[in-house]
């Protein structure tokens, strides 16, 4: 078990720091997928414009939700869709869990989806007597492990090939073994059954499309094509800032989303789902039922400042580039969204009481904005976050510290007077322990800038 | 122009790809030099000679599925499949080798080409898929491993007659 909670971060993020085998998994994945992402991003010569462009749809589509979300709910159940609304989490696993049980489904095969990590889908699902099988190769290998994912994209990227081998050999009773091809053809073979007597098959949305009433997967495995082909009821499951406006706008996302987040010019499978089949003799499940999770969205979208946040596209670039997250991975945020997007984004989803060290968890450096395909300023909005945070957490001393410096550097007869006692004084009191712990401090120097160099 | 830069690209995702005037001694020759016994086929007529239409309860046990492709993409070596054409929802994805005819004609220069296509007609296709290669994961270690639930090898043969 690896449910770690975010109440806990800081000690999390101590024991994440120990963990040796961790810190080599996450230097090695994080470093890869920046590089591939740079790349792929340098193989276009017009990304800023890309990047702006895709900003600007999703500012368009986000300001005007209402309007959107209703033109693709018409859409879509025009075309033989059922569109669900969920409040929160509960009413989302209640829907899935009643269609589950009016369908008498027994197996059910998911494919990757975030937003069902958001809501513990899983877990509904399996108090109500289904048994849900994770398809994804990374999702499947830490259900096996009973971990939550620890990134994005890659959900098992904590995981060496040793543990995975392990795991399988006890889970699954295979021999011993560290190759990859022959861990990833175990995992095809046990899955095949699943897909092959699965009643229901639930999976995530990237794109849900207002004009058309099309919802838009992508994939590399082949998983969520089997997902929402072979079994007779199809549910996916989005949240309700995932609507862009035109079809026509596939083609900036489809460029920026791949690139961003494993360095493909295109991933190798991508599925367009415009309500159910036509004919009844077609492929394809009978059913298809989309819920719309809001969960705190609307929340985030009334404040003009946390807004921008819900134009994340998932891409996972900004956990790869943060330095935070490359030296403690995803499981010690607590959190379903690790990361710098995480740090934003949960404290708003899930209150900011129990989540109020995440926003911290930044040396505010700017490199998830610089790599974000959409845009989002994180490091300002975490600094809106901490702001709002910091009148109601901190002890006195550190406010009345703070007054003190603020008064001192505003003042320059001030400032002077206290470098020159800072100087006399540093010789005889240790600076606090705690300060500098975490930091480089020097000492201050026996000559200014000011007076080495005078005007 | 289209063709040799799709062909590039097919061949750059790890897939094979063969432009032919010929393409029914094409697929034979693949058939033949995979050694494969079953094969599946689309509903699509001109296949008919080369293998059978799986049923709901054999469908997974097919060495082959053969398609066609409606269009494809040069930009990115993508193959377009639209189920309101043909029956390739399952033969495309569930056997472990997918063969895939595609018109040369049908080869379009960008994404936004192929996406404004599909939108040209009175309605969107209740099911569209792209295919950009054979099946891939990064899922252990970041390692590239072809082939987990999707087809371990895609042939795209290029007929440059039609």
């Amino acid at each position: 078990m690896n449910h770690l909670s975010s109440e806990t971060f800081r000690e999390n993020a101590k024991a994440a720091l120990a963990d040796t085998h961790l810190r080599g998994a996450l230097k090695n994945a994080t470093s890869l997928f920046g590089e591939r992402r740079k790349e792929a991003a340098a193989s276009l010569p017009n990304w800023e414009a890309l990047r702006t462009q895709a900003r600007a749809i999703k500012d368009e589509a986000l300001s005007h939700l209402d309007r959107y979300l209703k033109e693709f709910v018409e859409n879509a159940e025009t075309r033989g869709a059922k569109v669900h609304h969920a409040r929160d989490a509960a009413e989302a696993n209640a829907i899935i869990c009643n269609l589950a049980a009016e369908h008498r489904v027994r197996v059910i095969v998911k494919s990757k989806s975030m937003t069902t990590e958001e809501t513990h889908l899983n877990a509904a699902l399996e108090a109500a007597g289904m048994q849900v099988v994770e398809t994804d190769l990374g999702e499947y290998i830490i259900q096996l492990a009973d971990e939550p994912p620890s990134h994005i994209i890659a959900p098992a990227i904590h995981k060496t090939r040793g543990q995975i081998a392990e795991l399988f050999t006890a889970e699954l009773g295979m021999p011993p073994t560290d190759d990859i091809v022959q861990l990833t053809g175990t995992a095809r073979t046990t899955l095949r059954d699943r897909f092959a007597t699965a009643d229901m098959g639930i999976s995530g949305v990237n794109f849900a499309i207002a004009e058309t009433g099309t919802i838009v997967i992508i994939e590399n495995e082949g998983n969520i094509r089997l997902t929402t082909s072979l079994p007779r009821v199809h549910v996916a499951v989005m949240g309700i800032e995932k609507v862009i406006p035109r079809f026509a706008d596939l083609d900036v996302f489809l460029k920026l989303l791949p690139r961003s987040g494993t360095g493909q010019r295109l991933t190798t499978y991508q599925s367009f789902i415009t309500g159910t089949k036509r004919h009844a003799s077609d492929e394809g499940p009978e059913e298809l039922h989309v819920v719309l999770l809001d969960n705190g969205r609307s929340r985030m979208l009334a404040h003009p400042v946390t807004r921008q946040a819900l134009a994340c596209i998932r891409c996972g670039a900004c956990l790869n580039a943060c330095p935070v997250y490359q030296q403690i991975g995803g499981h010690a945020y607590g959190s379903v969204y690790p990361g710098p997007i995480g740090a934003v984004i949960t404290p708003q989803l899930m209150g900011i009481e129990k989540t109020s060290q995440l926003p911290y968890a930044s040396s505010l450096c700017g490199a998830c904005r610089d790599v974000c395909p959409v845009k989002i300023d994180i490091p300002q909005l975490l600094l809106h976050l901490r702001a709002e945070i910091s009148p109601r957490k901190g002890s006195i001393a550190e406010r009345l510290a703070f007054k003190l410096w603020a008064k001192v550097m505003t003042r320059p007869a001030l400032y002077k007077m206290s470098s020159v006692a800072g100087r006399i004084l540093q010789r005889f009191v240790p600076i606090s322990r705690a300060w500098i712990n975490g930091r480089d401090l020097r000492p201050i120097e026996s000559k200014s800038f000011h007076e080495l160099w005078p005007i | 122009m289209n063709c040799g830069l799709f062909k590039e690209n097919v061949e750059s995702v790890a897939g094979h790809c063969v432009v032919t005037a010929d393409v029914t001694n094409v697929l034979r020759q693949i058939i033949a030099d995979l050694r494969a016994q079953r094969v599946a086929i689309s509903d699509a007529p001109e296949l008919a000679q080369f293998g059978v239409i799986p049923t709901a309860n054999d469908l997974f046990n097919f060495e082959v599925g053969i398609t066609r492709a409606q269009a494809a993409i040069a930009e990115t070596g993508t193959l377009v499949l639209d189920s309101s054409c043909e029956r390739n929802r399952l033969v495309s994805v569930v056997p472990p080798v997918h063969i895939a005819i595609v018109a040369a004609s049908r080869i379009y220069p960008t994404l936004a080409d192929v996406l404004a296509m599909l939108q040209s007609g009175k309605e969107v296709s209740p099911a569209i898929t792209f295919i950009t290669g054979p099946s891939r994961t990064a899922d252990i270690e970041l390692t590239l491993t072809i082939g987990v639930h999707g087809p371990q090898e895609l042939y795209v043969v290029v007929d440059e007659t039609s």
